[in-house]
């Protein structure tokens, strides 16, 4: 049987630093995890990074740029994982700009990707100009990043906006990262509500604040592998809903004594 | 709807002993409000500035036909699910027909 094309989903976000790199680490991690066929494309070209996440910086020989330039094969260019062989990054280059790259050459090179791989997907830069552009051209689906910050969710909300007037995207929805339960219990940080309704949005996945992700950006191996980890387990999720599967929110708000345990029987929480 | 007052800043004409009591407002309900208001005018590409002045163009209309309480007037972009309007109170005085 024919294998039918691979997904192309862009991680986008508008604002700088609000995620979006670790969270194509994760859920691509994830997803190959789970036995698929995945390759991970950094768009941010200059500016690269997801080969740190992923802990393949000393790996890179190619990047995209010598493939749509013509110096290697696409297979060539592709960095096997260390840990996952279904699992795979086609890397930015980081000594040239936004330019070197057109809409075109990304969606030649994601058509080529689809017919080997069950997952394309794409890294997008900040900002919504050439880079941006770049990265949502061969995509048909989208995920959103944004945190429960007033500046993270106009800026998603201009992105909605850019990919709602995309015919080719046909689904889009919204990861909200470092959410922390106990600001939104005083009232002091925007709840999953909040920013869906503003945003009008269908959610995808809440990832907690948590230490483990700086830890395991440290160590190049993305958190959704660290097993008791509430991040890593918001990003397993994330990555089975992606994939099709049908799985309720985490509670974000662990109960650390049997008191609170308690108490979390008669209220109603926060979720992931 | 007080942050729909603070657009054209109709607080600022009463003094502060006169306002209602606010009830609580804690950082999150400022952030939703203010966050709401400036995507309404992010969509619209309306600034506040714009609709100041169609504001003072509608008061100089519709004062030819009707006297209208000016400071009272009140315009403003308003959302209700995914469609935005413009909503406009006009309090009338009277008509400038039958005097």
């Amino acid at each position: 049987m024919a294998k039918s094309k691979g997904r192309v989903i862009v991680v986008t976000s508008g604002k700088g630093g609000v995620g979006k790199t670790t969270t194509t680490a994760n859920i691509g991690t994830g997803l190959a995890r789970m036995g698929h066929k995945v390759t991970l494309i950094d768009t941010d070209i200059g500016l690269r990074n997801l080969d740190i996440l992923m802990g393949l910086e000393n790996r890179i020989v190619y990047n995209i740029i010598d493939v749509v330039e013509e110096r290697c094969k696409l297979s060539q260019a592709l960095v096997k994982d260390k840990r996952m062989p279904n699992l795979c990054l086609l890397a930015a280059a980081q000594t040239r700009d936004k330019s070197a790259l057109n809409e075109e050459q990304i969606k030649k090179v994601c058509e080529q990707l689809q017919e080997e791989m069950d997952f394309i997907l794409i890294d997008s830069p900040a900002g919504i100009e050439q880079g941006f552009q770049n990265a949502i051209a061969a995509a048909s689906e989208a995920i959103v990043v944004c945190t429960p910050e007033m500046s993270a969710v106009r800026d998603a909300d201009r992105i909605i906006g850019l990919l709602e007037a995309r015919e080719e995207i046909t689904n889009y929805k919204l990861v909200l990262n470092r959410v922390r339960a106990n600001m939104i219990k005083t009232n002091d940080m925007m709840d999953v509500e909040d920013v869906l309704e503003i945003l009008s949005i269908k959610l995808l996945g809440v990832i907690p604040e948590d230490k483990d992700i700086i830890i395991s950006t440290n160590k190049g191996e993305p958190v959704v592998t660290v097993e008791n980890s509430l991040a890593g387990q918001a990003y397993r999720n994330i990555a089975r809903r992606v994939s099709g599967e049908d799985v309720p929110f985490l509670n974000l708000d662990q109960p650390t004594s049997w008191i609170d345990r308690i108490k979390g029987l008669f209220s109603k929480s926060a979720m992931a | 709807m007080g942050w729909l007052n603070k657009l054209f800043h109709l607080d600022l004409s009463k003094p502060a002993e006169e306002k209602a009591p606010k009830p609580i407002n804690t950082s999150k309900d400022s952030a939703c409000n203010r966050l709401k208001l400036v995507l309404m005018h992010d969509r619209t590409q309306l600034s506040p500035t714009i609709i100041e002045n169609m504001r003072d163009e509608l008061v100089e209309v519709i004062s030819k036909y009707v006297e209208i309480d000016k400071t009272a007037l009140e315009l403003n972009l308003e959302s209700e699910s995914n469609t935005i309007a413009l909503v406009a109170n006009i309090p009338v005085l009277r008509s400038r027909t039958t005097s």
